[in-house]
């Protein structure tokens, strides 16, 4: 991993199209900008690795428990046509 | 076409129901195709069936159904990435997680939506930042009343 040491106001440039500036800090907080292309999404990595891990368990829905989860719904849902 | 899946054998889709994802599902970049099936008529519970991978399939619901007030607004970057006029070109579902031999349990990722343009045939899995959200949403009252 490149480290670099910056200060507050000071950037990092990533290829033509990314730039990472130093806002703030305060204490142990850094405030950071990113100025990105609107197609590259950005995102706070505890989020991102949340909606992946999500998935990933979403994944693993089987057929049967599936039936029973519709079965759970079409109680009064259902029911009203009848 | 003929799909095949492990959870439902072959089944037939037509070419044009066929969904493409630039980016895939967050987790799941390699499968870039799916469609959506019905497991019953009139059902409030999708599968989102990888068309590449026949034992990748995610259940999926509109979320509306069960949060009256979700509502997203999507950036002008969602909408060309969609190649959407605007959001009324748009449908919105989220992906639901059925514990294992517990769909009482089950939630929705509403921090996850998935966001279609049918007419297009394009979706993309989008990151709500939106306290009110959560990634596990409890899809039935556990109250027991």
């Amino acid at each position: 991993m490149l480290v670099l040491t910056r200060k507050v106001g000071q950037n990092i440039t990533v290829g033509d199209a990314v730039r990472i500036s130093v806002i703030d800090i305060r204490g142990r907080q850094v405030r950071l900008g990113v100025e990105a292309p609107d197609d590259m999404p950005i995102h706070r990595e505890e989020v991102y690795l949340r909606i992946q891990e999500q998935n990933i368990e979403a994944a693993a829905a089987r057929t049967d428990d599936l039936d029973r989860a519709l079965d759970l719904f079409s109680g009064p849902r259902d029911r009203e046509s009848e | 076409m003929d799909l095949a899946t492990t959870r439902f054998g072959v089944v037939p889709v037509e070419e044009e129901r066929v969904l493409h994802m630039d980016r895939g599902l967050i987790g799941f970049a390699d499968q870039r195709r799916y469609v959506i099936l019905q497991p019953r008529p009139s059902s409030a519970l999708y599968w989102y069936q990888s068309v590449d991978r026949a034992d990748l399939a995610f259940v999926i619901t509109i979320p509306q159904l069960f949060v009256a007030d979700y509502r997203l607004t999507f950036t002008e970057s969602v909408l060309s990435a969609l190649k959407a006029e605007g959001p009324g070109d748009l449908d919105v579902y989220v992906l639901v997680t059925i514990p294992k031999g517990r769909p009482e349990d089950m939630t929705a990722n509403l921090m996850g939506p998935l966001v279609i343009n049918q007419k297009a045939h394009l979706a993309e899995q989008l990151i709500i930042e939106d306290a009110r959200y959560s990634h596990k949403h409890p899809l039935l009252k556990r109250d027991g009343k």
